[in-house]
């Protein structure tokens, strides 16, 4: 009962932090507009495709097959995969950032707890709150996607539930990240740390491991089309991306979600390793968090303790 | 101008003693080395592939192809990619430690009873955080120099040290951007901590979702392994084929213009050869063909700098409640 109250109370503090809605807002911004870029780009692609094939023609060669033969109505909406790793990931990192540090902050960790309230009760509910706030964002993106999708290309029954599956898994993928803006939030004596620690580690996932595991360039990771190599084709890297890739969350994420938008032809068996690899981030950030809950000591909680 | 001078000095101390900043510097130290040691594994890949299929060309007594060029330089490509992204936090965190450490030790205003002028403060603040970046990518710089040398066995020629040296000049005005950028929002914004996640926004906007808007426009980067690749296509036929879109190419190079990070990185491409076609050109080349993007840069430097003076000259800034 108080848990919900703490989480009511929670919900309200998000609602009223001025910069999460700016960063709400560039989510909510760039998925209204994901749809109709993938649209813009796919359309002008065929064109580009019409004009060589005109070409090619004209000199007698033979033509390739349209690169979009196979693309489904989901496909469009790929850029979502790559705002979500990036916009919907920070978001969630600043939630849980000021989640857990919000009353360390305020100095009232000591007050709060000469009240008949537990560890338990407080931080479920903080959770909880992040996680409602979080649901609701991915609800809203879920909406978006399926009324832009309808009003460009139509969407069949399987479609709709693809999308479901895409939001559903990024809510989850969310979630890891709040949790560790959550944890290094009560953990860190130092706000600036406790912000950075998170960031540093999301900027690694998103970038640095890629690198090794698929020989992507940093920014290459911010195309959502998947390589046509998946693995570099050299000894000691094949190697290296062996050991790493398990460890890959952003990997993981695209593959599975580049299958929820049809990018990926892969079957639905292959995405169990990956889904099964993506919930064990998130077991184990849950698990963190219940660490630096239960160690969390109230009395030296405050920040300026 | 003394007391500016021995304001940077203290702000370049307090750099040199900061945990985070020698943490995010380590971080980029460790993160260029590693991508210099991808590059050049798959630089000595594509060579090891190159020799065998000369030999198997000889062997069949036919002529041999094309006679493949290194260029050092392009192996460099990660680490440019690693200054736009982590190289753009570590110019936040300067101007974040900047206001913070002012703003939570109260000393501003006790520096303000001494005979102390508002200008000399930002002069101090922006030479000291300067003489840090400038220190911080020197570093950075030697270390990739010797990176290639030893990971990848390559000695670069007086010329390509010259680009990589220019490269890196324009690396501080980059950074010194978000150094700007990041003091203005912490000076503006009463919490320092929704200073800093604002500047965060901002970087991601900029850096990342910006130029990646651009890519995906790019109908060439919407086939794996491109578009044009995938038709057998060479430049000039992809040239004539673009013109017909020139349109929607305006539109989507408009929306890449609006990012810093996309000047820099054209730039940065274009002096270390990373695009093709500036491979083996000269400077005044390069210059020629890229002053659009020098111009975004020294325009984007100027007016971040013009702002962040503004704001820390006015009149009540150091006098609100907030200090």
């Amino acid at each position: 009962m108080r848990s919900s109250l703490i989480a009511k109370n929670e919900i309200a503090s998000i609602v009223r932090d001025k910069t999460l809605w700016v960063l709400f807002a560039v989510f909510v911004f760039m998925t209204l507009i994901s749809a109709f870029i993938g649209w813009s780009s796919q359309h002008t692609v065929q064109e580009v495709y019409s004009a060589s094939a005109a070409q090619l023609r004209a000199q007698g060669m033979d033509i390739p097959p349209s690169p979009l033969a196979d693309s489904t109505p989901l496909s469009l909406d790929k850029n979502m995969i790559i705002y979500t790793l990036l916009i919907g990931v920070l978001m969630a990192i600043c939630m849980g950032h000021n989640a857990g540090m919000r009353e360390r902050k305020a100095s009232v960790m000591k007050i709060i707890f000469s009240r008949p309230v537990s560890k338990l009760e407080f931080f479920a509910g903080k959770i909880l709150g992040l996680g409602a706030i979080l649901l609701f964002t991915m609800l809203l993106a879920a909406f978006i996607t399926t009324v832009t999708s309808l009003l460009l290309t139509g969407l069949s029954s399987q479609d709709l539930l693809n999308i479901f599956g895409f939001y559903v898994l990024s809510f989850i993928y969310l979630c890891t990240f709040a949790m560790f803006g959550f944890s290094f939030a009560l953990v860190m004596s130092d706000e600036t740390i406790a912000l950075l620690i998170p960031i540093i580690i999301w900027l690694s996932f998103t970038f640095v491991i890629p690198e090794f595991t698929l020989a992507l360039y940093p920014t290459g990771s911010l195309n959502p089309v998947i390589p046509v190599v998946s693995t570099p084709h050299e000894a000691t890297l094949n190697a290296i991306a062996d050991i790493v890739r398990p460890f890959s969350l952003v990997d993981h994420y695209k593959e599975v979600e580049g299958y929820f938008l049809q990018v990926s032809g892969s079957a639905w068996q292959d995405q169990l390793y990956h889904i099964g690899a993506i919930l064990a981030w998130f077991i184990l950030s849950l698990a963190a968090c219940a660490l630096v809950i239960k160690r969390f000591n109230p009395a030296a909680g405050d920040l300026n303790a | 101008m003394h007391n500016a001078v021995l304001i940077a000095r203290k702000e370049y101390r307090d750099a040199v003693y900061s945990r985070v900043l020698i943490v995010i510097l380590l971080l980029l130290l460790g993160l260029m080395v590693s991508s210099i040691f991808v590059s050049s594994l798959l630089l000595h890949r594509q060579i090891s592939e190159y020799q065998s299929s000369l030999i198997t060309l000889q062997n069949l007594g036919k002529a041999p192809i094309e006679v493949q060029q290194v260029f050092p330089l392009t192996l460099l490509r990660g680490f440019i990619d690693y200054i736009e992204i982590i190289g753009a936090i570590l110019g936040i965190l300067l101007g974040y430690y900047s206001i913070a450490k002012e703003k939570n030790q109260r000393t501003l205003q006790i520096l303000l009873t001494r005979p102390v002028k508002q200008s000399d403060i930002f002069m101090g603040k922006l030479l000291g955080n300067l003489a840090i970046i400038v220190s911080v990518l020197a570093l950075v710089g030697v270390i990739a120099w010797l990176s290639l040398a030893f990971i990848g066995g390559i000695t670069l020629q007086t010329s390509e040290i010259a680009k990589l040296s220019l490269a890196l000049l324009f690396s501080v005005g980059y950074l010194i951007f978000f150094y700007c950028l990041s003091l203005i929002l912490c000076m503006s914004v009463k919490s320092l901590s929704q200073g800093l996640m604002l500047c965060f926004t901002i970087w991601l906007v900029i850096v990342l979702i910006i130029p990646q808007i651009g890519d995906t426009m790019d109908p060439d980067n919407q086939v794996p392994g491109g578009l044009f690749k995938s038709m057998h296509l060479n430049k000039d036929q992809e040239k004539q084929v673009l013109a017909h879109f020139s349109g929607y190419e305006t539109v989507r190079n408009a929306i890449e213009e609006l990012s810093l990070t996309k000047h820099y990185e054209r730039l940065s491409f274009a002096l270390l050869g990373i695009k093709d076609v500036f491979n083996g050109k000269s400077l005044v080349y390069i210059f020629e063909m890229e002053w659009n993007d020098v111009l975004w840069i020294l325009g984007w430097l100027f007016a971040g700098i013009l702002a962040s003076y503004y704001l820390m000259t006015r009149r009540d800034a150091f006098k609100e409640a907030k200090y």
